[in-house]
């Protein structure tokens, strides 16, 4: 057997999994299951949300050690599937190690929605979010209408600007201001309501649920680094919904 | 009502879009959140409280997540997350801020402790169903030697 490639492999199915915002445990466990089909006696993996380390050893073979730096994160749920299900499919005996290294580079590059399926389901969600805490059908196509600039910022800002902090303030301003300017002109709507609504495809809803988990599993390492994840995006909203509304405050009159 | 139970749906299968959730587990997703904010709402009407109700509803999210992950073999998070978002105290989040530029102090700090309670309201609806399907998840059907997720026993050592 090709321990080299086993590694290669498992190391690149965590790496995957890590990226897409899988739980820490799941990491783990998935490479810990790749490695312990080559049948050797030591496997030992160590994931955090920033990094993994892995060895693969054996007094017969000189011990294989990596260390992978997570650095890029976002949230793919249907990665963490397919991957969840090639190490399935490992452990089974149905696909070879070759054969998972191939898959797991074409699940890397494949992405299952086109960006304008992405935009209309942010639409679509943020008019949702609106229905949800009761608002009219007016405040629902408000907010779709905030959708609708969320989405083209998020275009524009994704390749010039690296920080997520500083993206997700300026959407918040932004839909914070026009939802203001939007009750000045519309009086009956709910301009509570609209932001509300508005912002919750912003919250942090991956680190939350992974935060508990992860806390849970015992991966206290993890788990606080993921609560600090969820709040620092919180404050970026909250400050960019608070800048929003207080800018309208200031020039308001004159709009 | 029922028009926020179908926004529900619509919202949380939008939202599972929005994290790249595979197309055949959408409806799914949806159902879960409309259902979770069916019994949000109930609960609501019988005892007029925010916190006790998101925790039963998040434990009827949490528990829905498990038995379908179950059912499709999939992560349990493909469910849960989606499920759990319409429950985010973003609302909190929004009365916090609005009470530090009115500088209202009393507001923020009422939503703050809200906010917080709701958040672990959450958190502990996830725990205790997560805790319940650990002891109960014992026997998969891997044949790989792994350390098991689901149970407590820790893997055998390989010859």
């Amino acid at each position: 057997m090709n321990y080299k490639a086993l590694f290669e492999t498992a190391m690149l199915a965590g790496e995957i999994m890590a990226q897409s915002g899988a739980e820490t445990y799941r990491v783990e466990d998935t490479m810990i299951r790749i490695l312990r089909s080559s049948n050797l006696s030591s496997v030992e993996v160590y994931a955090t949300t920033t990094g993994i380390v892995a060895t693969l050893s054996d007094p017969a073979i000189e011990p294989i050690t990596g260390v992978k730096r997570i650095i890029n994160r976002s949230n793919n749920l249907s990665r963490i599937n397919d991957v969840n299900q090639v190490s399935r499919n490992i452990c089974d005996g149905v696909m070879s190690i070759e054969e998972a290294h191939v898959k797991l580079e074409e699940i890397r590059q494949i992405k299952i929605y086109p960006n304008s399926i992405i935009a209309i389901a942010t639409i679509i969600s943020m008019a949702g979010f609106v229905g949800i805490f009761g608002g009219s059908w007016l405040d629902c196509l408000l907010a779709g209408v905030n959708g609708i600039f969320i989405v083209i910022i998020g275009s524009l800002a994704d390749k010039r600007i690296g920080s997520a902090f500083i993206i997700d303030m300026a959407k918040s301003f932004v839909l914070a201001f026009i939802t203001m300017i939007f009750a000045k002109y519309i009086p009956e709507v709910n301009r509570n309501l609209i932001i509300i609504g508005s912002i919750m495809p912003l919250v942090p809803g991956i680190p939350i649920t992974n935060a508990i988990r992860d806390t849970l599993q015992g991966d206290y390492n993890s788990g606080t680094a993921r609560a600090v994840e969820a709040f620092v995006i919180s404050l970026g909203i909250a400050v960019g919904v608070g800048l929003g509304i207080g800018f309208f405050n200031f020039v308001g009159g004159m709009i | 009502m029922l028009l926020q139970i179908i926004s529900a749906f619509i919202a949380t299968a939008g939202f599972s879009i929005l994290f790249y959730l595979p197309k055949k587990y959408i409806i799914h997703a949806g159902m879960t959140g409309g259902f979770g904010w069916f019994i949000y709402l109930i609960s609501l009407k019988l005892t007029d409280d925010t916190i006790i109700s998101t925790l039963t509803a998040t434990i009827i999210v949490a528990l829905t997540s498990h038995l379908l992950a179950r059912i499709y073999k999939t992560p349990v998070t493909m469910f849960l997350i989606p499920g759990v978002i319409p429950f985010v105290p973003g609302a909190g989040m929004y009365q916090i801020v609005t009470g530090i530029v009115e500088g209202n102090v009393e507001s923020t700090s009422h939503y703050f402790f809200e906010t917080l309670q709701i958040a672990g309201a959450i958190a502990l609806g996830i725990f205790i169903i997560d805790t319940f399907f650990r002891r109960k998840g014992k026997g998969q059907n891997y044949s790989c030697n792994a350390i098991d997720a689901n149970t407590d026993n820790p893997p055998e050592e390989l010859p």
